[in-house]
């Protein structure tokens, strides 16, 4: 029996991609926002749990994350451990994850290129699936309708008994997304809609668990989607008719082995991704098409329960063709080795964690990257913890590859990299009727080498290690919650300060140097109210988005924002068959606001869902 | 139990349907666009000066016009949406001014902005153009707009009808029609189609029919008028994978329409573009796509021989017919704010001044 518990504990531990790492802060999303009926894409979970800032270009666009003041690019994504950033572009649009085909996200805070490999440098977010044993079968369906002719419909099958355990989801979403909006680039502000910002996305994710005997899994996972996409136009051009269609399949294979000190772990992924991208009035039409291939082994040798190594390589293989290659086909092929030792005290109130990574990809120099991190609880109620890593981002494709008249890529880029570091202490505290928890954290990091685009020599467009980044800021979080006889009464605020700004001093940059980055906000604040009784839940949320510059001089900001959301839901059980009813106002208070400039958000509209479950 | 929670449920329900619908009412009047950190201050009036057309960022910019005063040497950027307070919107493509009103032609959002070429007040706009390019005056009711069209699809010379402001016939060019220049009542009418074709069309703008087209070098970019009466035109040539054809500069008389002369450039790199004339009009200035040098080029001269006068990266450039001092622009790194640089007639730097974001265009008054 002991045993088993022990066990248990160690495979949560060992397992970067799941668990918290010592001295790291983390947030994990709860996981009945993630399986609302109403909840549509990973864009749209962040969006609600903000404490960094989501760069949307409107509802169903591209969609971005930046961690404490890094890029969207320095935002590395991981699903089931695989990052899915283009090797391309080195972006991951948010609104091509559908939040039905995930089971956990989680937040991990700053850098963490030790363990996660490139582009974890202002944040990483870990995106699983997890295996469920001894459950039997369960199906679901859901389907959800709002404003601007919104519609999703998802279904899902899971059945598994003590060694086989196998799941289907699929999910169809349309919208046409004309929402009306007031264009003040316009003299007379005419009210106009929309235009061009129709979508329809569809897709399928099965996954299939198979234990071969206590001590090893077979995990296969595939996900199929297929996403159409209209690009509307900015209020201040002519309308247009761009169309873009991002087609892809995923899937991963993994091998595990656990026994009492040694854990295993073979894994493999291989990602298609195609890219269609039309414009009929220039007439531009681009197509471009990257294949990964990431081999990873990993082996945890426990000494004893508080101290163990966990030593692996990666190998992550990468082919990519574009329009903007011209006829080149290029190829990468890189191999990290890494380590990491884990020191807990006896009574685990004390952890630490060392990791080192070295990447090696050809003649490029990739930095040996380090991390450590500690956290020691005192009286069972605070936490305090800091971490502090070095971090690295490899070019992408499109900088090292593009060959066009105008544009050119340079092959003699090297990664942004830099150090990142934060220290935080938390109070818990629980009692029967309620509880408070708190969080405070500072960090700073540097990133070197930033990679910017600019003309040089006859117009010609190129990237080069130019700038570099000094961020530093703040986060706080205060959640309390207290039950009155039936009523449970939750109250959730976070806060975030970032200064993020050039502070390299070069011969370009003179109007630019020392200023804040452009779409960085300085202030974020969140609070929630909720009130739950018998299954039935009103809440509150209301985001401020403090202004953002739109230019490195920071000559222009757009304005500080505020969304209020309610969220009305219900559970109800009739004979086994367990019925969800969700509705949800947005913007509630009629904020006409831009993310991005130009691009008109919307204003008031509302979604309702309902999934039953049996 | 569960009666009277699905009650509260529905109540609620009620309640935030109501205020959100009362809320959809009062529409919010604050202007989310981005606000600049220092609002420009106006200038008195946009007489005796030079506008600057600022293109503005390329993705998702816009557009803005700067105005130098030549008396007091003043610049005042972003003077649309100070005196209007709308912006420009992307590409800001060019300025023309005829008849006492400004035509600011926007590119990416298919429309001319006409304004009050004193006070820059606002005077309407002329919508539903498809990639317009350049304005030019024909009469007083009468202007020409040269616009690519989407897909090439409406490419030609849009007939506007200046006083209603609408649209009228589309003339047929080859493909990307680009500057006009106007001799007699004939208007010269330069098509790059692209860097691929090479035709100039020849309107009668009393009819607006096209009376000819004539076949010059590849890629015709820029024509001007000298004091001759002569119709010059600037081909840019090309160079890409297929191959590299040369620049040419071609003479048209405007009595016969028949190309008199033509000089190859010797440079064959060189990518000639933007075609101008001095004051006197016995000069020809263009500048070289390849090394972004200004040269210049007598109307009298037998061959081109390059003869580079100013030797700098510029964008594009243009001279004072008032006082013939060169406007050239520099537009730094294309993200940020450009500049203006000026030299006298023999190539001597006088002072440079900032303006707003991709400074491409001038128009003198």
């Amino acid at each position: 029996m002991d045993t088993t518990i022990i066990l248990k504990a160690f495979s949560v531990e060992a397992n970067r991609y799941t668990q918290n790492n010592p001295g790291q802060k983390s947030e994990k999303l709860d996981s009945s926002t993630i399986h609302a009926p109403i909840a549509q894409n990973l864009s749209d979970l962040l969006v609600q749990s903000n404490s960094f800032f989501v760069k949307s270009y409107g509802m169903g666009s591209l969609s971005t994350a930046s961690f404490r003041g890094s890029s969207g690019s320095q935002t590395a994504t991981l699903w089931n451990g695989f990052n899915l950033q283009s090797p391309m572009n080195g972006f991951l649009d948010y609104a091509l994850i559908p939040a039905c085909f995930l089971d956990e996200v989680s937040l991990s805070y700053g850098g963490a290129s030790a363990l996660y490999g490139s582009a974890s440098v202002g944040g990483t977010i870990l995106l699983n699936n997890l295996p469920k044993f001894n459950t039997g079968l369960h199906a679901a369906v859901s389907g959800s309708f709002g404003s601007f002719d919104n519609y999703q419909q998802s279904a899902s099958v899971k059945w598994s008994n003590a060694k086989f355990s196998f799941s289907a989801t699929a999910f169809n979403h349309t919208a046409l997304n004309n929402y009306p909006f007031i264009n003040t680039a316009e003299l007379d502000k005419p009210k106009q809609f929309q235009q061009n910002a129709k979508l329809k996305q569809s897709g399928t994710l099965l996954e299939s668990y198979l234990k071969l005997n206590q001590k090893q899994v077979l995990s296969i996972r595939f996900w199929y989607q297929s996403n159409q996409r209209q690009i509307p136009a900015t209020i201040i051009s002519g309308a247009t008719k761009q169309i873009q269609k991002d087609e892809f399949y995923r899937v991963n294979m993994e091998w595990s082995y656990r026994a009492k000190q040694n854990q295993s772990k073979i894994r493999v992924a291989y990602f298609d991704e195609r890219l269609n991208f039309n414009d009929p009035d220039i007439p531009l039409y681009s197509y471009s098409r990257s294949h990964t291939i990431i081999t990873e082994a990993e082996d945890s040798y426990f000494f004893t329960e508080g101290l163990y190594l966990t030593l692996g390589v990666n190998n992550t293989f990468i082919k990519a063709l574009s329009d903007g290659y011209s006829t080149l086909k290029p190829q990468q092929n890189r191999t990290a080795a890494f380590a990491a030792l884990q020191i807990n005290s006896k009574n685990k109130s004390w952890k630490n964690k060392v990791s080192v990574r070295k990447e090696y990809y050809g003649t490029h120099q990739v930095p040996f990257t380090a991390s450590f991190g500690t956290e020691k609880l005192f009286f069972k109620l605070l936490k305090v913890r800091g971490n502090i890593s070095r971090n690295y981002r490899l070019p992408t494709f499109n900088d090292l590859f593009w060959t066009e008249a105008l544009a050119k890529g340079n092959a003699n880029l090297k990664p942004e990299s830099g150090w990142s570091g934060d220290v935080g202490i938390g109070q818990s505290y629980a009692k029967k009727k309620g509880n408070i928890n708190s969080e405070i954290s500072i960090f700073a990091s540097e990133v070197k080498n930033m990679i910017v685009w600019q003309p040089g020599v006859n117009a010609i467009w190129s990237p080069q290690n130019v700038n570099s980044v000094w961020s530093r800021g703040l986060e706080a979080r205060l959640d309390a919650s207290y039950m009155i006889s039936k009523i449970l009464l939750q109250l959730n605020t976070k806060y975030s300060h970032t200064i993020s700004k050039n502070n390299e001093r070069n011969q370009t940059n003179a109007a630019t140097f020392g200023k804040q980055l452009f779409y960085v906000p300085i202030s974020i604040f969140q609070v929630e109210g909720m009130v739950s009784l018998k299954g039935f839940k009103i809440s509150y949320l209301h985001n401020y988005t403090g202004k953002r510059f739109t230019n490195s001089e920071n000559t222009e900001y757009l304005k500080s924002f505020k969304i209020g959301t309610i969220t009305l839901s219900k559970t109800v059980t009739f004979k086994k068959i367990k019925f969800d009813i969700y509705s949800q106002f947005v913007n509630i208070w009629n904020e006409q606001y831009q993310i991005i400039a130009w691009r008109p958000m919307p204003l008031a509209n509302y979604v309702v869902g309902l999934s039953v479950r049996i | 139990m569960k009666k009277t929670s699905f009650q509260f449920l529905s109540l609620a329900a009620i309640l935030v349907l109501t205020t959100s619908i009362s809320s959809c009412k009062k529409d919010s009047t604050e202007d989310p666009n981005p606000t600049p950190v220092d609002e420009p201050t106006p200038a008195a009036t946009y007489d005796n000066g030079v506008f600057i057309t600022c293109e503005g960022a390329f993705v998702g910019g816009t557009g803005t016009l700067s105005f130098y005063n030549r008396g007091t040497s003043a610049t005042s950027n972003d003077i649309f949406k100070t005196v209007n307070g709308v912006v420009l919107g992307n590409l800001v493509q060019s300025m023309e001014i005829y008849n006492g009103k400004g035509y600011i032609v926007v590119n990416n959002a298919d429309k001319i902005e006409v304004v009050n070429s004193s006070t820059i007040a606002s005077d309407g706009k002329i919508s539903g153009l498809s990639s317009p390019r350049y304005f030019l005056g024909i009469d007083a009711n009468k202007g020409y707009v040269s616009q690519w069209g989407a897909s090439g699809a409406n490419k030609g010379v849009r007939v506007i009808n200046l006083a209603t402001k609408s649209l009228g016939a589309l003339i047929p060019t080859t493909a990307s029609p680009e500057k006009m220049a106007k001799a007699g009542n004939f208007v010269y009418v330069a098509s790059s189609g692209y860097e691929n074709d090479s035709v100039i069309t020849i309107i009668n703008s009393s009819t607006d029919a096209v009376v000819k087209t004539l076949t010059v070098g590849i890629n015709p970019n820029s024509v001007t008028l000298d004091k001759n009466g002569k119709i010059w035109v600037l081909c840019g040539g090309k160079s890409d994978s297929l191959g590299v054809v040369a620049g040419k500069l071609v003479r048209i008389n405007t009595s016969s329409n028949t190309i008199e002369a033509s000089f190859n450039f010797p440079n064959t790199m060189d990518r000639p573009q933007n075609l101008t004339c001095n004051k006197a009009k016995d000069y020809l200035y263009y500048l070289s796509n390849y090394s972004g040098e200004i040269n210049s080029f007598s109307i009298t001269a037998s061959s081109v021989i390059p003869s580079s006068i100013i030797n700098r990266g510029f964008y594009s450039f243009a001279i004072d017919p008032a006082d013939d001092i060169i406007y050239a622009t520099s537009p730094g790194n294309f993200v940020g704010n450009g500049y203006v640089l000026r030299y006298n007639a023999v190539a001597t730097f006088i002072d440079s001044f900032q303006v707003g974001i991709i400074p491409g265009g001038f128009c003198f008054k």
